[in-house]
């Protein structure tokens, strides 16, 4: 595949070439930083990643002389056919467009956006387009304007002639446009002076244009102001010439008559009248010419009308344009000689020769013809004799026929043609026949079937057609004879559900099999049994919330029986069904609450929103426990969030205190194993009593361990007023393993707290049992 | 933790996300949440005027500064035209990388008070010389001491075989991450990991998803408006689509469907993107993978490997459901899912915690029997050979154990024996007597490392003045590659004596180390020339840049 170039890809200058080093380099650098920014590009990044790997060669190339000088010249290349294949794309856009009568403002930036060129590129373009289209128009309009108007009249004939609207010929009109030749007396419109006229055409003839609009490289139907603006340009172009040759004379002159009939729409209209009257004068001349001895001579005659033509005319104005100019100056025109009729008799001369030569050749030819016949087809039964395959002389047969007119021979080769076919026909329907009787003996009746159905769509004899459909019909009946005793095993000793899905099955496939009245029969003794079986399946099925089952097994029972029976399932079913959707509910609660991750609030919410929109339904208990897994999660995270916390804290106790196993601290001084979080921590907002602090403790298994108890406030006093202590947050009073009664009926109890709820330090107070404390379990290790 | 047993950190450096990973004082590995308490950080860097921000923000200002933020830099490691231009400084994708690993240590130091020194950093396991290299590198620029380049899916299979379970097993692990794809089939023993097979692309990752998105949302644009109009040359319609598209995968896996809102030149386009049409655009790139590990399982027969147990689904793409069942569908076997973000840095760190491990148990085992270091290699072997007796391994291990606070049994197990494979073949240039070039293989990929071969090649002419050695890698499992089918990755000259014979044996030794990285020698066979090359490849960030990256780095604050 060839590369890309890289003076394009790297948008260096063509023309000329950009050549300097540093530029180069400098480029390169600045594409590489430019496709590595792109390189993860969704649909460009692979083309630049094709770029950033082509770096090194271009480097090599870029930087060789030689190498970049082919490469410019290559990339040179690329572009001027590539300016073509845009322009001729451009022009087929452009058409497209202008199918409808007129581009739009928004056709003209679509198509700069397109092509990637600027509007002004694209309207000039379409200006150019127009141009050449309306030449022709415009021609025809400049020449009727030699009188100094055009009519109406010639207007529609114009618009008429070349399938247009009369309006847009009118708009192209820049002279008057009158009703009748009437109206266009009152008009006084002179054109240029002669004199004036003759000194633009001799400067003309010198730079070798035709008129001024040919001068200034315009077209003539240019606006005014550009034509203006056009001439100052020219104006200045030449001034600045160095060396003013007689072409730079000439053309200096020009300007000025540009500038000055360029001037107003006037004087342009008159130097346009000059113009038509010119073209209409050299015409005349041209005939003058022509004319010799008087007379024109028939070729002169179309070689005129074919330059009025392209004066403007059209071939018949111009032929009678001609005429009358002849006429009036009485030059006779030459007719074109009648050479017709002397070729009609020669050719009828010559055409009964020749047929009474074909008659003759004719009658000798079918002789010879019919031997040669006979011989050919003797030739061709030897050669069929000899193949060994059907085919093969099958197909020698119909090459003959085929390429045989209809003769006695084709006919005969015809014949032996459908006998051959019948022979193969019949070998293939035994090998059919033998193969099915072979599926068949093995009891692969199904397989059976399927091949004869295979074959009955190909290509088969009428009458093996039959043969087989009567074989199918046989192996129909072993199929249903098969399934029937099938049945009947199942029907002794089978579930309910297989009973009713073998009958069933069984009247699908054999709707009109010997023993359907019975199997019918079979399915309704079963109303009852299968009613039992259903309605036990359902308990089951409802147990384990499975309500697509039970939705499946009651349409299955409601659609074999109509009973009380399915009556009563019926009624079931919109419960089961409202169930289901009820389950789909719940699952995108699910989903939409996983969405939230980690954020149970989050996920909880959704929960409790739904609960609150409709607090009773099937789904309600499910949602209650969610939201329940949801708070404990939640708890959890709190948990492990201050239990992160708290791990950094014991980090600076300077080895004193040491997480062993997940969630239990060694005391490394005593040995004592503390729980890391107390109470506090692991059931927030909870108030503990004494009693509830003892229960809390004992149940506790934080790392795997059952024996934590409350601590004795001397160990508490050992943990936290003994440096390095062990970290706490907040204040708190734990309770303590000390307790005694009060009163003394043992009604009130006052246990001995470890606290630093009511100073800034910790100590021992005491507090009464039923208030709130934290537990702080330890154990001995 | 004593300074002979350094903590090692486990880094998963990964297209989209990466992140840090230790083994605690239970021996287990955890994942290090970053400052901004996200256990997964997006590697994405924003050069936000003088200084550098890494992950999510960085993500965020993609949209505000799509010119000052890199991402997907993975995918042009060790590729030397990759650039970017900032403040007129030239950064490599090394060294971008290299922000993101400065980010996850700096927030892992803070979490643990604990200066992160050693690292493992995982790399795909297709990964060639060049961008094992550069991220070897990266790690470097960043500052540490890179202990190891590990390969994501071993990784993986480390974390996953590390789970109690005493089940040996052959497991595939189907890697696909943010922007790489691996298959790779490791055979899980009580005592080793051992990589059979790997093949992949690093070219195809959850990205490529993200980017069909992009293109489906561009044409329901362009359509909608009736624009021809490339919305993609706009970079801040880029960045804010490839966002939109991520999330829209993320949400297009959970549920069928999907609004997505785009705003471009001030029209605003709302659009539903369904989860099936989502299927049918990315459909080929499934099948990509399904191809690949098809192939993989062709390679693993040859090695006598019929049949595996399990798949393993890593990579947070794997979350896409059409996945699990294409997976189901083709294999006949429920894949499972594990630990898909967080696995791989895990099981670096269990890598990282072993090495620890062993270093310690190594310098104790020199002391004891006094024999250098260096000649302590495979302790597993030396007891078994009855070079180190059981008694002292007991002895070091008990030592280890006390000292570090793990547990003997865990001490016992870091012994793990870890296999890998190489994903490339290495050869050199050859020529035929036909005198084509062509790249002749000495190691061949999936070939397990660390090994060395030797192979014979010969003078061309007499008086033959120089031996130019042409090292190439290449993807296939061939001999004989044409050139065009390889990479040359170095080159070294052996120059040779003056006159001698045509046909002279050059033996050329290739050696590959457990990391896949590259060692070669030639030799004339006379003994008396040799040349040995070590390669670090040309294309990797190397010398003066290297230097100057790695001071930048030093003096960064990465945010």
């Amino acid at each position: 595949m060839q590369r890309e170039n890289y003076y394009i890809i790297l948008e260096l200058s063509v023309d000329p070439p950009e050549n300097d080093h540093k530029v180069i380099e400098k480029t390169i650098q600045n594409k590489k930083v430019e496709w590595s920014r792109l390189r993860n590009h969704p649909t460009k990044g692979l083309q630049v990643q094709k770029f950033v790997n082509m770096i090194p060669d271009i480097q090599k190339v870029m930087l060789d002389e030689t190498l970049r000088k082919k490469e410019a010249q290559a990339a040179s290349e690329l572009m001027e056919a590539g300016k073509e294949n845009i322009i001729s794309e451009i022009d087929g856009h452009i058409d497209i467009l202008m199918g409808k009568g007129y581009i739009t403002k928004e056709d003209i930036i679509r198509l700069a956006k397109i092509h990637g060129l600027s509007q002004t590129e694209i309207t000039d373009r379409i200006t150019e387009k127009k141009n050449t289209k309306y030449s022709r128009i415009d021609q025809l309009i400049s020449l009727r304007m030699g009188k100094g108007y055009i009519t109406e009249d010639e207007v529609v004939k114009i618009a008429k002639k070349n399938t247009m609207d009369p309006k847009e010929i009118r708009n192209r009109i820049r002279g008057p446009i009158v009703k009748d030749e009437k109206e266009a007396d009152s008009l006084k419109i002179q054109p240029v002076d002669k004199s004036i006229e003759k000194t633009i055409n001799d400067n003309l003839k010198i730079i070798v244009k035709t008129s001024l609009y040919h001068f200034l490289g315009m077209s003539e139907n240019s606006d005014l102001k550009a034509l203006q603006e056009k001439a100052g340009q020219k104006k200045k172009e030449l001034a600045t010439t160095g060396k003013k040759d007689a072409v730079v004379t000439a053309g200096i002159t020009l300007t000025g008559h540009c500038l000055t009939i360029f001037k107003s729409d006037e004087a342009r209209l008159a130097y346009d009248i000059s113009l038509a009257r010119a073209k209409i004068a050299a015409l005349d001349s041209d005939i003058n010419i022509a004319a010799i001895n008087k007379k024109i001579r028939h070729e002169y005659f179309d070689a005129l009308i074919d330059k009025a033509v392209e004066y403007g005319m059209d071939r018949m104005e111009a032929s009678s344009y001609i005429r009358s100019f002849c006429q009036k100056k009485k030059y006779g025109i030459e007719q074109k000689p009648e050479k017709k009729r002397l070729f009609v008799t020669a050719a009828a001369a010559s055409a009964l020769a020749v047929v009474i030569m074909v008659a003759g050749f004719f009658v000798f030819s079918k002789i010879h013809h019919k031997n040669v016949l006979k011989s050919d087809y003797q030739q061709l039964i030897k050669k069929v004799g000899a193949q060994t395959k059907p085919d093969q002389k099958i197909r020698l047969l119909k090459k003959y026929v085929n390429n045989h007119v209809k003769s006695e021979y084709s006919v005969d080769a015809k014949n032996r043609i459908s006998q051959i076919e019948l022979q193969i026909n019949s070998k293939k329907l035994d090998q059919i026949l033998k193969q099915a009787d072979q599926l068949i003996e093995a009891e692969k009746l199904d397989d059976a079937l399927a091949f004869y159905n295979r074959h009955l769509t190909q290509e088969l004899h009428k009458e093996s057609k039959k043969t087989v459909n009567q074989r199918i019909k046989n192996v129909l009946a072993l199929i249903e004879k098969r399934d029937f005793k099938e049945l009947t095993t199942v029907a002794l000793k089978g579930e309910p559900d297989q009973k009713i899905e073998i009958f069933q099955k069984y009247l699908k496939t054999h709707s009109n099999g010997k023993n359907k009245d019975q199997v019918k029969s079979l399915i309704n003794e079963m109303s009852v049994e299968y009613f039992i079986y259903v309605k036990k399946k359902l308990a089951f099925y409802e147990q384990h919330e499975k309500w697509e089952d039970c939705v499946r097994l009651c349409q299955s029972y409601i659609g074999i029986y109509d009973n009380s029976n399915s009556d009563q399932l019926k009624q079931q079913l919109p419960e089961y069904q409202e169930n289901i959707r009820n389950k789909k509910i719940y699952i995108s609660l699910v989903e939409k609450a996983d969405k939230h991750g980690t954020n149970y609030d989050a996920a909880s919410q959704v929960f409790k929103d739904y609960l609150e929109a409709y607090p009773e339904s099937s789904i309600t208990k499910k949602i209650k426990k969610d939201i329940k897994r949801l708070n404990d999660l939640m708890s959890i995270q709190n948990i492990n969030q201050a239990a992160n916390a708290i791990r950094l804290q014991f980090a600076e106790t300077k080895g004193r205190f040491v997480e062993k196993h997940p969630g239990v601290i060694i005391d490394t001084k005593t040995g004592l194993m503390w729980s890391m979080l107390d109470s506090d921590i692991t059931k927030p907002d909870t108030c503990l009593n004494y009693e509830e602090g003892k229960r809390y403790v004992e149940s506790l298994t934080t790392g795997g361990f059952t024996d934590w108890r409350l601590p004795a406030p001397e160990e508490l006093v050992g943990i936290f007023n003994t440096s390095p202590t062990f970290p706490v947050n907040g204040k708190k009073s734990y309770w303590t393993s000390e307790n005694y009664s009060g009163y003394s009926d043992g009604w009130q109890i006052q246990v001995t707290t470890f606290s630093s709820e009511y100073s800034t330090r910790w100590e021992i107070t005491q507090k009464n049992a039923l208030e709130c404390g934290v537990v702080r379990a330890v154990r001995s290790p | 933790m004593t300074e002979q047993t350094k903590r090692i950190f486990g880094i998963d450096l990964g297209t989209t996300y990466s992140s840090i990973a230790y083994v605690d004082e239970y021996g287990k590995a955890v994942i290090i949440p970053n400052a901004e308490n996200e256990r997964v950080t997006p590697s994405v860097v924003f050069f936000d005027e003088d200084s550098i921000v890494v992950g999510d923000v960085a993500k965020e200002s993609s949209k505000l500064y799509p010119n000052e933020v890199v991402s997907f830099v993975k995918r042009s490691m060790g590729e030397p035209n990759f650039i970017f231009l900032h403040n007129s400084e030239e950064y490599r994708a090394e060294e971008i990388s290299a922000y993101v690993l400065k980010k996850l240590a700096q927030d892992a130091e803070q979490y643990l008070g604990e200066k992160v020194t050693d690292v493992v950093v995982t790399c795909p396991a297709y990964f060639g010389i060049n961008e094992r290299e550069a991220t070897r590198k990266a790690g470097e620029i960043a500052g540490f001491n890179v202990r190891h380049i590990i390969n994501e899916p071993t990784a993986a299979a480390i974390a996953y075989g590390s789970l109690d379970s005493n089940d040996e097993r052959v497991v595939l692990v189907y890697d696909l991450g943010g922007g790489t794809f691996d298959i790779t089939m490791i055979d899980i023993r009580k005592d080793s990991v051992e990589v059979i097979c790997t093949g992949g692309d690093h070219n195809l990752g959850g990205k490529d998803w993200d980017d069909r998105i992009v293109a489906h949302i561009v044409e329901l644009f362009q359509s909608e408006t009736g624009t021809d109009e490339d919305i993609l040359d706009d970079p801040d319609t880029w960045q804010d689509l490839q966002l939109t598209s991520e999330k829209a995968k993320k949400i297009l896996s959970q549920r069928p469907k999907t609004p997505i809102s785009v705003t471009h030149g001030g029209e605003r386009v709302k659009m539903i993107i369904e989860r099936e049409k989502f299927e049918e655009i990315t459909e080929d790139l499934l099948e990509r993978t399904i191809e690949f590990t098809k192939e993989m399982l062709e390679e693993a027969k040859n090695k006598g490997y019929e049949r595996f147990d399990e798949i393993i689904l890593v990579g947070g793409a794997t979350r896409m459901p059409q996945i699990k069942s294409r997976i189901e569908d083709n294999f006949s076997i429920t894949p499972k899912v594990f630990d898909p973000d967080e696995s791989v840095a895990k099981g670096a760190a269990i890598y990282g915690w072993k090495l620890s491990l062993n270093d310690g148990l190594v310098e104790r085992l020199s002391q004891k029997t006094n024999k250098p270091i260096k000649e302590i290699d495979d302790i597993s072997v030396m007891i078994e050979s009855k070079e180190l007796s059981a008694q002292d391994f007991k002895e070091a291990a008990q030592e280890v154990a006390d000292e570090t606070g793990y547990t003997l049994p865990s001490i016992e197990r870091s012994m793990l024996k870890v296999k890998n494979v190489t994903s490339k073949s290495f050869g050199i240039v050859a020529h035929t007597p036909q005198d084509d070039e062509i790249v002749f293989n000495i190691v061949l990929r999936n070939t397990t490392v660390p090994i060395t071969l030797k192979k014979n090649f010969y003078t061309a002419i007499p008086d033959q003045k120089t031996v130019l050695i042409r090292i190439m890698e290449s993807e296939t499992s061939r001999v004989e590659v044409p050139p065009d089918h390889a990479v040359e990755i170095k080159t070294a000259v052996l120059n040779l004596p003056p006159n001698l014979p045509a046909d002279l044996p050059i033996e050329i030794t290739f050696t590959l180390n457990e990391e896949g990285r590259l060692h070669i020698t030639a030799m004339e066979t006379s003994g008396s020339l040799q040349v040995d090359v070590m390669v670090d490849t040309a294309s990797v960030i190397q010398g003066e840049e290297l230097e100057k990256a790695k001071a930048r780095s030093q003096n960064l604050v990465v945010y």
